[in-house]
Order: C-alpha cells, then sequence, then structure tokens
C-alpha cells in the first residue's frame, strides 16, 4: 500500500512533466498538422536557458522559470515565422514537415551542446530536503514541480474552455477549415497556440531540470514519453494529452512495483502499443480524424 | 597521419558508409516503396546486431548466423508490423520509435544475455580470422591490403547485391502493387490487393535488410553497446535518404557516402575547435542537410518528384 502511494506521488511528479508538454504538442499537431520532433528540444532550451538565469547569473528560480518560458514562447513564434508558416504556404505536407522538424531538432539540440557543452548541469534548488509523512519520501522537488503544473495545468484547462482564443484553439484542431470558415482569425490564434505551446515547453524544461539534471539531451529523452501521452490522449486533443501525460507517468512509476525500474520507459512504450491495438484513435481521440 | 594510417582511416569511414547505405537500403523499401514510415528502424539493425553476436559468441558458422540474424530481424519486423500496420501514418511513425526503444532498453537491461551496457563481447566470432585468411591470401599474391579493406569490400559487396535484387523487384509486379498500395491503399483494395499483406512483406523485408546491416556492424566493431542503437541512428537514416532522393538506389549509396564522411569522416579534418564541439557541429550540419533538403528539395539529390509520397 504504502509502496503504490509512493509510486503514485512519483507517477504524479513525472506525469506533470509529460502531460505540460503533451499539450503544446498535441494543439501544434492537431492545428498545424506538424509533428513537431523539435519540441523536446524546445524543453531542453527552457531548462537552458533558466539554468543561464538561475545559475549563471545568480537570480532566483521564479525568475528563471519566467525567463524560460518567455525565451522559448519566442523561438517558438520566430520558428512559426520564419519556417512554419512560409512552408504552410508552400503547400507542404504532413511528412515533409516532419521531416524538417527532425532537422531543426538536431540543429536546436546540437546549438545548446556546442553553447554550454554536453556536461549534466543543475539548477539551483535543495535536491536534498525531503519529508517523510507516513513513512513516504515527498522530496521538496516534487513538491515544486507537482504544484507548479497543477496550477499551470488548471489554468491552461480553464483557458481552453472557457476563453474565446482557447475554444478557438480547439476549433482549429478539430477542424481547421470549418473554423477558419466560421470567423475565426486562424493566424491570431496559431500564433497564441505558440504561445501556449512554447512557454508550456519552457515549464517542462525547467521542471525536469529540476527533478533531474539537465544535458543537451533531456528533452529528447522525454520527447517519446510525450508523443506517447499525446497518441494515447489523442491527437489534437487538448485535455486527451494532459490526461495521457498523466496516466503515463503513473504507469510508468507503478511497474516499478512488478518490474526493475530501468524498464518503465519500455513499460510505457508497450503500453502504449497496447493501448493503440484497443483504440487505434487513441484513448480520448475521435474515430473520425483517422 | 602518415598516408597508410589515413588508407585505414578511410577504409573505416567507407565501410560505415557501406553499412549505413544497407541500413537505409531497408528503409528506402519501407518509406519509398511502401510508404511505411518506420521511425523504429535503428531497433532492427540492433536485433540484427545482438542475433549475429549472440550466435557467433556460441561458434555458429557465419554464414548461419548471418541468415539467422536477418531472419530474426524480418520475424521482428512481422512482429511489429502485425499491431502497427492499421495505424494512421503519424501514429504508426511515433509506435514504431517507441518499439526501437523498447528493442535498445531491453538489451540495456539483460547484461547476463547481452553484456547490457558493458557492451557484447566478441560479437564478431570468427570473422576476424576470416579476415586474416583474405589478407594473407592477398599478401601471397604480392598484394598487400589494409586489415579493413576485407570489411569494407564485404560491406559493398552486398549493398551493390541489395541494389541489384531490389532493382529486379523493381519491375516486377510486386513492387507495382506495393506503390499502388502507398498510393491508394484503398483502391488498391478494392481491385482485390491484400495490402496488409503487402505491407508487412515490406516491412519484413526491410527489417531483415536493416538486421544485415547490423550484422556487418558487429563484424565492424567487434564489441556492440547498447548506445549504438539510439534513435538517432534512424533519423541519420532518414538524412541519407533524404538527401539521396525517394525512390533512387543510386541516390541512398552517395547520400551514405555524404553523411558517412559528415559523421565519421570530419574527424580526419583539424578544426581550430575543441573535440566536443566539432562533434557538436557535425550533428548541426546533419541536422540543416536535413532542413535544407527538405525545405528546397524535397525529392532529394536523384530522386524523382513523382516518387515523393510526403502528405502521409
Amino acid at each position: 500500500m504504502q509502496e503504490l502511494v509512493q509510486t503514485t506521488i512519483n507517477g504524479l511528479s513525472s506525469g506533470s512533466i509529460y502531460a505540460l508538454g503533451a499539450i503544446g504538442l498535441s494543439l501544434v499537431y492537431g492545428i498545424l498538422k506538424l509533428v513537431n520532433f523539435a519540441h523536446g528540444d524546445l524543453m531542453t532550451l527552457g531548462g537552458y536557458v533558466a539554468f543561464a538565469v538561475n545559475v549563471s547569473a545568480g537570480l532566483p528560480l521564479p525568475v528563471a522559470i519566467l525567463a524560460a518560458l518567455a525565451a522559448v514562447a519566442a523561438v517558438g513564434l520566430a520558428l512559426e515565422a520564419a519556417l512554419w508558416r512560409p512552408m504552410r504556404r508552400r503547400g507542404a505536407g504532413v511528412l515533409q514537415l516532419l521531416l524538417i522538424s527532425v532537422g531543426l531538432a538536431f540543429v536546436i539540440r546540437y546549438l545548446i551542446q556546442f553553447g554550454w557543452s554536453g556536461q549534466n548541469r543543475l539548477l539551483d534548488v535543495d535536491r536534498n530536503q525531503a519529508w517523510h509523512p507516513l513513512g513516504l519520501t515527498i522530496s521538496a522537488v516534487q513538491v515544486i514541480v507537482v504544484v507548479t503544473a497543477a496550477v499551470v495545468l488548471t489554468l491552461v484547462g480553464a483557458m481552453l474552455k472557457t476563453t474565446l482564443v482557447g475554444k478557438s484553439m480547439r476549433a482549429l484542431a478539430d477542424s481547421f477549415d470549418l473554423a477558419e470558415v466560421s470567423g475565426v482569425d486562424t493566424r491570431r490564434v496559431v500564433a497564441y497556440t505558440w504561445l501556449l505551446a512554447g512557454s508550456l515547453a519552457g515549464l517542462a524544461g525547467v521542471l525536469a531540470a529540476i527533478s533531474t539534471s539537465l544535458s543537451p539531451s533531456t528533452g529528447w529523452l522525454l520527447l517519446l514519453s510525450v508523443f506517447a501521452a499525446v497518441v494515447l490522449g489523442g491527437i489534437g486533443n487538448a485535455y486527451g494529452a494532459l490526461a495521457g501525460g498523466l496516466m503515463l507517468g503513473l504507469v510508468q512509476e507503478w511497474s516499478t512495483i512488478l518490474v526493475r525500474p530501468t524498464y518503465k520507459e519500455a513499460v510505457g512504450f508497450a503500453v502504449l502499443i497496447l493501448v493503440l491495438l484497443w483504440r487505434p484513435q487513441g484513448v480520448l481521440g475521435h474515430a473520425r480524424t483517422a | 597521419m602518415d598516408a597508410l594510417l589515413a588508407a585505414g582511416f578511410w577504409a573505416l569511414v567507407l565501410t560505415t558508409a557501406g553499412i549505413y547505405a544497407i541500413f537505409v537500403l531497408g528503409l528506402q523499401l519501407e518509406v519509398g516503396d511502401a510508404g511505411l514510415v518506420n521511425f523504429g528502424h535503428v531497433g532492427f539493425f540492433a536485433i540484427g546486431a545482438y542475433a549475429a553476436g549472440l550466435m557467433l559468441r556460441e561458434g555458429v558458422p557465419i554464414p548461419l548466423a548471418v541468415l539467422g540474424a536477418v531472419a530474426a530481424g524480418a520475424a521482428a519486423g512481422i512482429l511489429l508490423g502485425l499491431p502497427t500496420l492499421r495505424l494512421r501514418a503519424d501514429y504508426f511513425a511515433i509506435t514504431t520509435i517507441a518499439a526501437g526503444e523498447i528493442v535498445r532498453i531491453v538489451v540495456e537491461n539483460e547484461p547476463e544475455t547481452t553484456g547490457g551496457t558493458n557492451g557484447l563481447r566478441g560479437a564478431s566470432g570468427g570473422w576476424p580470422d576470416v579476415s586474416r585468411d583474405v589478407l594473407d591470401f592477398f599478401s601471397g599474391i604480392g598484394l598487400d591490403l589494409d586489415r579493413r579493406v576485407p570489411l569494407l569490400a564485404l560491406v559493398w559487396i552486398s549493398a551493390a547485391l541489395l541494389v541489384a535484387v531490389l532493382a529486379w523487384l523493381g519491375r516486377t509486379p510486386w513492387r507495382r502493387a506495393l506503390r499502388a498500395v502507398r498510393e491508394d491503399e484503398d483502391a488498391a483494395a478494392a481491385v482485390g490487393k491484400p495490402v496488409l499483406v503487402y505491407k508487412l512483406q515490406a516491412m519484413a523485408l526491410g527489417s531483415g535488410i536493416a538486421a544485415l546491416a547490423g550484422v556487418y556492424w558487429a563484424f565492424l566493431s567487434t564489441t556492440i553497446y547498447p548506445e549504438n542503437f539510439e534513435p538517432i541512428v534512424t533519423f541519420i537514416g532518414f538524412g541519407i535518404l533524404i538527401l539521396g532522393g525517394m525512390g533512387s538506389y543510386l541516390g541512398t549509396a552517395i547520400g551514405a557516402v555524404v553523411i558517412g564522411f559528415i559523421v565519421a569522416g570530419t574527424r580526419f579534418l583539424d578544426f581550430p575547435l575543441a573535440a566536443d564541439k566539432v562533434a557538436s557541429l557535425r550533428y548541426v550540419a546533419i541536422g540543416l542537410i536535413i532542413m535544407l533538403v527538405m525545405i528546397f528539395r524535397p525529392q532529394g539529390l536523384l530522386g524523382k518528384k513523382e516518387e515523393l509520397h510526403l502528405d502521409a
């Protein structure tokens, strides 16, 4: 029982990082038909911006988090303007965009490695502080991650549900053309989507850097699980991505009760394949988008 | 770097390029012909390398081990294809990348069998002896070759044979049906083509070819590590495929040499930078090549526009 509670806490912590990454990835995917393999490396970039502010410049963590959010959102917008919009206008196909993003992922990751070297970096947080209620271990890092993610995910969920921009995003993800003929200002909504996707990716990167350590491949290693969360939730479905992320984090941590912890990523991927066998369109996806 | 060492170095670079060429020929069949965007190709490369390595360590004769490894790769391809080939292209891509990672993680976590992160030693089995015999034969007739030449020859002869086989297949109804499946699944099904069977055949063949590349990797490296089989290998393969062009086997060979040169060959050049900085720039260059080719010439250097199928 105690083991179950402990792994649930750990799973919520890693799952909220997946969820933060997955929402942006899923929206961009649904709205722009861009399977963005560079999304993980945007997360990494967020981690390094936070590192520069928090460690190199010695400013407090909240400032570093805000800087990371702003920087990655700006990069997301810049890439939309310089790369993705022109490519869409030229009528690029899904696979063409996907492969461009694979190239872009290489460029971002190795420019980061060029600039900051490949060594592991740590943000300035107290990793040893932990509480032990009822024999459990809850680290300060986990509290920071889960609380930050819970607040942000709630806000994002409310934003998608109630605001006009949020509703427009979901409408665009559902059917771009229908939303456009209904008078949605697609260009504006696309910009907001990148703003949201970029800042959530930046935040996910910082939280990942806090909870473990930061290296140029941090985001890339997370990306597969983030993709798995997106697919589990149904591509283009923001709520699905949120649920998929948490679900994946929990399943991975729960699996450590039964198998070696080093297998937990493989367990996550196996779950992905099994779920797709059962529901090829994801748990919350619509069959008709196929 | 003296001339002799340089010759050995270039033999190594070209051998690596040849292994990449074989690896990508499998990808060419799956992506170019069948339209299956398999991002888990490296998993079959790993299966080939480890299957061959494990058999060769037990003293299985080389030809048998090669056949066994290729069969293992093909069987794994079918095993992965059965549940995933019904998926939409984007779901398929992500699922296959996950499958490739499962292979690597399992290899990493079963050190009793695979050596885990310490690597599988002696994975080339009796190949070094065969290689030495070949060298002795040639020095017997007055030809002193670099010790890497036998593998270099084996790899590129295999690649050439594969190209011949694939080109022959290209003139058969089989490949036409495969392309019909790629172009319009429903139409192919409507005229009675068993779509899933064709896709499974493409997966089996492509995965078997990747496994063969894996066997040669084991010959080359002798000790193989899980880190040799990270997803980046698949993407380097895609870089080669894209650069060379979809549907062009000659393009694949050229792409493999160009990318192989960037990955392995640039170590030869003296940059006024630290080694890790140069390593980073090497991959930035590969990323830029993928991006620029995909933006400005998506059919690749030698690809044909009509072969391009990029709408997933």
